[in-house]
């Protein structure tokens, strides 16, 4: 089995393979015709008028406004271009965690190689992002499918070990990616959320589309243990014997609130916010989120 | 509180149960390595207190509850307030019989049984409800109210109890339990429980069985009895059963012996015991006497020097029953004894011999008599204490009763006056000795005999012969070759022999004319009936003690036996009557004579309340003033009592009190025995002393069980467990689903 193969099952391509990952906002872009590029040019799709300064194409004055007006502007048009899309992927020990299915981190590499693949087959480009608190690993962006093959190279080299620091390692990667475009970052996002909030936010300041995929397995959403338990942490060296149906309620209340304190933190931010469990077939979860994110951009034009 | 079957409290230990498994629990847990330990972290300590308090508020409503189930099991019984509080009203009356028979006077080991059934009664006061209202009785042969009325007032209750005692008194187990039932019989009370606490012995049922059965049978079905038998312990003892003078003559200077009989009446048996005769209060003789077969027999002999009133007492050695070891006797040792011969002819050819056709030369009657009794045994060098007197027709003989005279001699009489008679029957009632004989007018004799006051004669039928009746013989046979007659003398002992009789009364007598056939003719007739008459003796002989009727008097046997005769009628008035402590003692007086200086003193100058006496129970009993006396009860105490301040005539009245000896028998009912003679199922017979196991059993039957009340606690500590486990969870559920 091929990398590639090991993260994209043929069923899930076959099901992906229609979908189109479009951006909701202006990119800069490769390939035109998909996307909008806010770089305006000459191209099919009018923009706007300017007024003509010296060293303009004449071709573009548009002569008609100057009959009208006696003076000259120019057309400008959108330019369809190709754009980079930057996976961000969490590979703290936390991403580890499963309950039977899949675990945080497969659910989130296979995301995001499906993504990848979504992306290349478009033309489009994709740069892969590893972190975890103590490091970041950057793979710059390449176009192809073939691609793919490097990206699914990097996302099986994944060791999770370390903790959280979703704000810093974000902050680098906002620093890191020089060209707009959309950035995805996949992470059960297990930590303080103002402090993934100002990473994510930082990431949005640098002009990108900022998707935050927040991976969780079923047992974190619904925290259906019973008897007795020692909980052991992940990342810390914290163990506490409980019984969880005796705090179930007050766990997720501290866990709603803290999606709440993600969503509104990441709605303030103009950031897009997704929760996506693990029992939660990818492919369904991918083709859902697409299908409302093109709703979205038509509703935008 | 109490416990009936307190093993069960054990069973309060599972209620560590819960905590047990509560811990092992938190021993048994999976690992489960966690993402989201912040959340985790948070959550439990916000959790962490209203957990614990869940936790505590469960385990505890799930420990108390396996207590209350072991509490329940071992059946908690609440006495005294708490009983009452928990009672529907509290309506309880109970009657307490305390046995104070003299056999409850038994020291076993440290304490008397009187000792132990005191305390039983209180035990049993304690664990009444509060406000019951209590019948104390004391009872032996009568039951005596210890407490004015019923009353819940514990103080007074367990003063009376304190204050009781065990009397000289048998028992008769009947009279308790009547009053018992009677004091029961017109409470209203939902609980009537009667209480009898006694050493139970066996003939004190055995006895009065039938009497028990009717009272039982008459007692209200709701009430309930309780048999406490007081605990059982080493009591060695012997008793005096009794103690009998067997010499047939009383007389100052001659040898009188006495038999006291002796039986080991206890447990671990006596091997040897001393036994001493005290006469007027001074130890006259000592033996000792083995009792290896249980039982014997000690013979004394003792010469009484002066004529008078002698008390005597057979004493033995200090044991577990004081009672039981004395044996009183009252002898009037006479000079001489008195005997008045009444006879209508007198002296040598008085009458004659029909049968053998003599002249009117033979002598009369009272010529064999006084012959036999003041004179015929000289001839044996014996000398009888007689003193033999003529009376002159039976007008004299009620005057002539009135003295000294303790046996009378109907000889050839006649027909008696109307007067006579009463007199020869308040003679005979009271002690006296009458001697009724055959003669040439025996009709006129015999007649009255068959009228009242002689009715208590009616048993015995006298019919006259015709002339001509054949002649009959007391012959040498099974019956009369052992008539021995044996005055303490060897010269005074001979067998009857033969006699002809050519004339003779028949005599035959019921059943029970009380009676005994002393002679008896070859064809079986009796030809003498002797026997018990009031306090005295009364015989008939069939025929005349002259030579009219029979050749008696001229056969060696004619002295003895008329000697035998009149020691035997003579006794009634040389030794005094023996009653029971508490029975009553019929005095042979009018009330009229009782005045305030009349008194009734005992031998150790112990005086008798003698007005206190005529009100006794005992002399109610007895019909207070009978025809032939007067009754007096109350004698508490066992001796030798006499009446003092009396006229001259009624100056040897007395009486000696003993204890009925049957009552020292160790024989008592078992607990079965006494289930199957007290109402079946609503019958608790409690074994053991007043404490431990009894003390709980007598809560079960006297208090009132909470193992309902405890019971219903723990189904309502489970619902509650329940309740609040559902509860606690549906809150956290629901703060869950609110959390989503």
């Amino acid at each position: 089995m091929s990398l590639r193969t090991r993260f994209l099952e043929p069923e899930l391509v076959r099901r992906l393979g229609r979908a189109e990952l479009s951006a909701r906002t202006i990119v800069e872009g490769f390939l035109t015709g998909l996307h909008n590029s806010p770089y305006r040019g000459f191209s099919v799709e009018f923009a706007e008028h300017r007024a003509y300064v010296p060293g303009d194409d004449i071709r573009h004055i548009d002569w008609k406004v100057y009959a009208k007006r006696e003076r000259y502007y120019i057309k400008q048009y959108h330019e369809e271009t190709n754009f980079v899309a930057s996976l961000l992927l969490d590979a703290s020990a936390s991403m580890t965690f499963c309950s039977g299915g899949p675990s945080k981190l497969e659910y989130a590499s296979t995301a995001s190689a499906a993504l990848a693949y979504l992306v290349l087959r478009q033309n489009d480009a994709v740069s892969l992002g590893v972190f975890d608190r103590e490091s970041t690993a950057y793979q710059p962006p390449g176009t192809g499918l073939p691609f793919l093959e490097s990206v699914a190279r990097s996302l099986e080299q994944v060791h999770p070990t370390g903790g959280t620091s979703l704000g810093a390692s974000l902050g680098a990667f906002a620093r890191l990616i020089a060209r707009r475009g959309i950035v995805v970052v996949v992470s059960d996002f297990l930590d303080e959320p103002a402090s993934i909030v100002r990473g994510l936010q930082q990431l949005a300041f640098g002009g990108h589309e900022v998707i935050a995929l927040h991976v969780l397995d079923p047992h974190e959403i619904e925290f259906p243990l019973e008897g007795h338990v020692r909980f052991e942490g992940l990342e810390s060296a914290d163990r506490i014997l409980l019984q969880p149906h005796r705090i179930r309620d007050a766990y997720l209340a501290a866990l709603d609130e803290h999606l709440h304190a993600l969503r509104q933190g990441c709605s303030r931010a103009g950031i897009e916010y997704r929760l996506a469990g693990t029992a939660e077939p990818l492919d369904e979860m991918l083709l859902t989120y697409l299908a409302a994110r093109a709703r979205q951009k038509k509703g935008a034009r | 509180m109490t416990f009936l079957h307190a093993a069960w409290l054990w069973g309060a230990l599972l209620g560590g149960v819960p905590i047990l498994i509560h811990l092992l629990s938190r021993r048994r847990y999976r690992v489960v390595r966690w993402a989201a330990m912040d959340f985790l972290l948070r959550a439990a300590a916000q959790r962490a207190r209203s957990v614990q308090i869940q936790d505590l508020i469960l385990l505890a409503l799930r420990t108390l509850a396996l207590v209350a189930a072991a509490i329940a099991l071992s059946r908690p019984i609440l006495t005294g307030r708490a009983s009452a509080a928990l009672a529907s009203r509290g309506e309880s009356e109970a009657a307490i019989v305390l046995d104070t028979s003299y056999s409850m006077q038994t020291l076993e080991g440290a304490r008397t049984r009187m000792e132990a059934a005191r305390q039983q009664a209180l035990a049993v006061l304690e664990a009444l409800p509060a406000g019951t209202r209590v019948s104390l009785f004391r009872a032996d042969t009568v039951a005596t109210p210890a407490l004015e009325t019923p009353t819940d007032d514990r103080a007074a209750i367990a003063d009376a109890i304190a204050r009781t005692e065990a009397g000289p008194g048998g028992s008769d187990a009947s009279a308790g339990i009547a009053a018992a039932i009677d004091a029961l019989r017109t409470s209203t009370a939902s609980a009537r429980t009667v209480y009898l606490l006694s050493d139970f012995q066996r003939r004190a049922w055995d006895a009065n069985e039938r009497e028990i059965r009717r009272r039982l049978d008459e007692a209200d079905p709701a009430v309930r009895f309780v048999a406490w038998p007081v605990t059982q312990g080493p009591a060695p003892n012997a008793a005096i059963t009794s103690l009998r003078v067997t010499s047939r003559l009383i007389a100052v200077a001659r040898p009188v012996e006495f038999d006291a009989d002796v039986i080991d009446a206890g447990q671990p048996p006596v091997e040897q015991v001393d036994v001493e005769l005290w006469v007027a209060d001074r130890k006259v003789s000592r033996q000792s006497v083995a009792l290896s077969d249980g039982r014997a027999t000690v013979t004394f002999r003792h010469i009484f020097r002066t004529a008078g009133p002698a008390p005597v007492e057979v004493r033995l050695g200090p044991d577990a029953v004081d009672a039981d070891n004395h044996r009183y006797a009252l002898l009037y040792v006479p000079e001489s004894i008195g005997v008045a011969v009444l006879a209508r002819t007198s002296g040598y050819g008085a009458s004659g011999s029909a049968a053998s056709g003599s002249s009117a030369s033979a002598p009369g009657a009272d010529y064999f008599v006084s012959a036999a009794l003041s004179h015929g045994a000289s001839d044996n060098e014996v000398s009888l204490p007689f003193q033999v007197e003529r009376v002159n027709g039976a007008a004299s003989l009620p005057s002539a009763l009135s003295g000294d005279v303790a046996c009378v001699i109907l000889a050839d009489s006649g027909a008696l006056p109307a007067a006579t008679l009463r007199a020869l029957d308040r003679f005979a009632r009271a002690g006296g000795g009458v001697l009724i004989t055959a003669g040439p007018e025996a009709a006129a004799t015999c007649g009255p005999l068959r009228q009242p006051p002689f009715a208590a004669l009616a048993g015995v039928t006298v019919d006259v012969p015709a002339e001509d009746e054949s002649p009959v013989h007391i012959a040498a046979g099974p019956g009369v070759a052992s008539r021995v007659v044996d005055l303490d003398s060897p010269g005074l002992r001979h067998a009857v022999g033969t006699v002809t009789f050519w004339r003779t009364l028949g005599l035959s007598r019921a059943d029970d004319a009380g009676l005994e056939a002393d002679l008896q003719f070859d064809d079986g007739r009796p030809a003498a009936l002797i026997g018990a008459y009031g306090a005295g003796r009364v015989a008939l002989f069939a025929g005349s003690l002259d030579t009219a009727w029979c050749d008696l008097p001229y056969r060696p046997a004619f002295v003895p036996m008329l000697a035998d005769w009149v020691a035997y009628l003579a006794r009634g008035r040389l030794i005094a009557p023996e009653r029971r402590p508490r029975e009553a003692w019929t005095v042979p007086i009018d009330r009229s004579a009782l005045s305030s200086s009349v008194a009734i003193v005992g031998s150790r100058g112990q005086k008798l309340d003698l007005a206190a006496a005529l009100r006794s129970p005992a002399t109610q009993a007895a019909g207070g003033s009978p025809t032939d006396g007067v009754s007096i009860g109350g004698f508490d105490e066992a001796g030798v009592y006499r009446l003092t301040g009396v006229s001259p005539e009624h100056a040897q009245l007395g009486v000696a009190i003993n204890v009925d000896t049957a009552e020292s028998s160790p024989d008592r009912l078992s607990a079965d025995e006494l289930r199957a003679r007290l109402p079946a199922g609503r019958t608790v017979v409690l074994d053991g002393a007043a404490d431990g196991a009894s003390k709980s059993i007598l809560a079960g039957v006297v208090g009132t069980d909470a193992s309902r009340v405890v019971a219903a606690a723990l189904v309502a500590m489970l619902m509650l467990e329940t309740l609040l486990g559902y509860w606690f969870g549906r809150r956290r559920a629901a703060a869950a689903e609110g959390g989503r």
